[in-house]
């Protein structure tokens, strides 16, 4: 491999890394209010009121 | 399943976290074409040197349109409960025309999982054939022959009595069950089916893809009689640049095909799956992030698994034969070529041809949920009733792809929804975004709710570059149809099979554009109601 091969290689892919573990860590550092719970049972308590989505 | 209980129409879905979303929309865009047709465009188009436009593309074009389809897609799903195309379309368009060209939403996700199915299955069924040691053929070009008696339709009439009892019956057994799967995965629902499965399969999937990233990588020189062929000039080839190829036009063409593509963007898809986030939800980062994830599984680990094991064992002089090859011939024919003379090639054959089908299922169950959602809420039926409509449509069409001989009807289908299709939806998002949301409004549509901002280029890019761009990407490949009939020597419907294949296609859309206009009245209802 030439050396601009490995400047192109490592730079492409250290973008990319960076980019991904970046968008990663800042989505795992949001406050825990912004995150929706799974819910696993349908407990149906809105189903008289507006829904709380609009 | 998680649902809002609505008293108009079915219940709405929505997503049960944040991550899940992420990795159901990355599961989406990751599949065969990271792993099988990144690495061969690559090599054909520069090598290193075609990172450059990659990297341009994916800022001008992925990026932007991925932010216009989350912001108009949470936005139609919040204000007016819709999660199909035509219904978001309809809705933003206040329920004009602009709903038909929702159709095209339905068209391209439907048409594409017809043969991408079919595809999905022979990964499974290669990674079965792999696990029992049938893939250890020997040389001579029997790899080659085992892949076309493996996937030629036309074999159930010519040798029906030897086939029935050999490889047919397994070649429709894998589509069959791979068929099922993805619709036990829809039947489970938006929460519990594609994003339960997709929080395992995308982990699952990426750590294969890094263990057998890391069995090439150990390779070193495996044959001491070609010391050239080793693990340092396997990845010289795939990344030396050739900087004479920028100047190419077709080159930069590629680039912008293949992020265009690789991303699943102007499937409708990513409209559908936005439209179930609330308001409260980020669109901006989540976009980022899931499109970077595929740019992980693309360009760090598609990149160095194909086309340097490839030198390593089959060398410089087969190499241009194998980028040129195409994407079955590269997937089906060499790969096994090269897991054969691999130290544990068995196992890696089977560890990559299950991660090549996770990355195709979590693709497909996508493609399924803008038809089940249009079906839903124009219709108003019962989830089970939409699967059983749509799963006949696809079983008619797969079936048509595996009986007709060659690959003619599945080329045909991925030429026109891939090449014309998808970039002709992605503009008309575009246009929407431009003309009907408006940029500014646009941008502060996609700001409520986000954990990051939008850069300040991106007003100027959507509005001016972004649909120069999809403009230049559709003339170059109109003008790649229109030409020859100008230069002679090229007949209208030639090739029976291809013209009734283009001929089927607009005659689903027509009747697509029919039932949008039969469903619009039930959407506009359940809209109004929400409003």
């Amino acid at each position: 491999m030439t050396p601009l091969g490995w400047i192109i290689f490592i730079v492409s892919n250290a973008i990319v890394i960076g980019l991904c573990i970046s968008c990663i860590i800042r989505i795992f550092l949001i406050p825990r209010e912004h995150m929706q719970a799974f819910l696993e049972i349908d407990t149906h308590d809105l189903d008289d009121n507006e829904d709380p989505k609009g | 399943m998680v649902q809002n209980q609505k008293s108009y129409g079915p219940p709405r879905e929505s997503w049960g976290s944040r991550i899940g979303v992420i990795l159901a929309v990355a599961g989406s865009a990751v599949g065969l074409g990271n792993f099988l047709r990144f690495p061969g465009v690559a090599v054909q188009n520069g090598g290193g040197a075609f990172l450059i436009p990659y990297f341009i593309s994916f800022l001008l074009l992925g990026i932007p349109i991925c932010w216009v389809e989350w912001t108009i897609g949470r936005r139609a799903g919040r204000l007016g409960g819709l999660s199909s195309s035509p219904g978001i379309f309809g809705m933003l368009g206040g329920g004009g025309p602009v709903k038909y060209v929702g159709a095209l939403g339905l068209f391209i996700p439907i048409v594409i999982y017809m043969y991408y199915v079919y595809i999905e299955s022979w990964c499974l069924a290669y990674a079965w054939f792999s696990l029992k040691g049938d893939l250890i053929l020997g040389e001579g070009g029997k790899h080659a022959a085992f892949f076309s008696q493996f996937t030629s339709g036309d074999q159930y009439f010519d040798a029906l009595p030897e086939t029935l009892t050999t490889l047919l019956p397994q070649n429709f057994f894998f589509f069959i069950l791979t068929f099922f799967i993805n619709f036990f995965l829809i039947f489970r629902g938006l929460s519990r089916g594609i994003e339960r499965f997709c929080k395992w399969a995308m982990p699952l999937l990426i750590f294969s893809a890094i263990f057998i990233v890391i069995r090439v990588l150990l390779l070193g020189t495996p044959d001491p009689a070609h010391p050239d062929q080793n693990v340092v000039n396997g990845l010289g080839y795939m990344w030396n640049p050739n900087w004479s190829e920028l100047a190419n036009p077709n080159v930069w063409l590629a680039a912008c095909g293949q992020i265009f593509f690789s991303l699943s963007v102007g499937f409708g898809i990513i409209l559908t799956y936005s439209s179930y986030l609330t308001k409260k939800d980020d669109v901006v980062l989540s976009g980022l992030t899931a499109s970077s994830m595929n740019e992980f599984c693309e360009v760090c680990l598609g990149g160095m698994i194909i086309i340097p094991a490839a030198f390593i064992f089959l060398g410089v002089s087969q190499m241009e034969g194998i980028a040129k090859a195409g994407t079955f011939s590269i997937g089906f024919v060499v790969l096994p070529q090269i897991f054969e003379l691999m130290p544990l090639g068995q196992g890696c054959g089977t560890l990559f041809y299950f991660l090549l089908f996770l990355a195709g299922i979590t693709s497909s169950i996508s493609m399924l949920q803008p038809a089940i959602a249009f079906i839903e809420e124009g219709f108003h039926v019962r989830r089970s009733t939409s699967m059983a409509i749509l799963g006949l449509i696809t079983l008619m069409g797969t079936t048509v792809v595996i009986l007709s001989p060659g690959f003619t009807v599945l080329g045909t289908l991925d030429e026109y929804a891939s090449n014309l299709g998808i970039p002709l939806l992605a503009l008309f998002e575009v246009i929407v975004f431009i003309f009907v949301i408006k940029v500014k409004d646009g941008v502060e549509e996609a700001h409520v709710g986000a954990d990051m901002r939008l850069p300040r280029w991106f007003p100027f890019v959507i509005t001016y570059i972004t649909p120069v761009f999809l403009l230049v990407i559709l003339g170059s490949w109109l003008w790649s149809k229109i030409h020859p009939f100008f230069s002679g020597g090229v007949t209208v419907f030639a090739d029976p099979i291809q013209s009734g294949t283009i001929l089927a296609m607009v005659g689903f859309f027509v009747i697509l554009v029919f039932l949008v206009k039969a469903a619009w009245p039930r959407m506009a209802k359940g809209m109004q109601q929400k409003q």
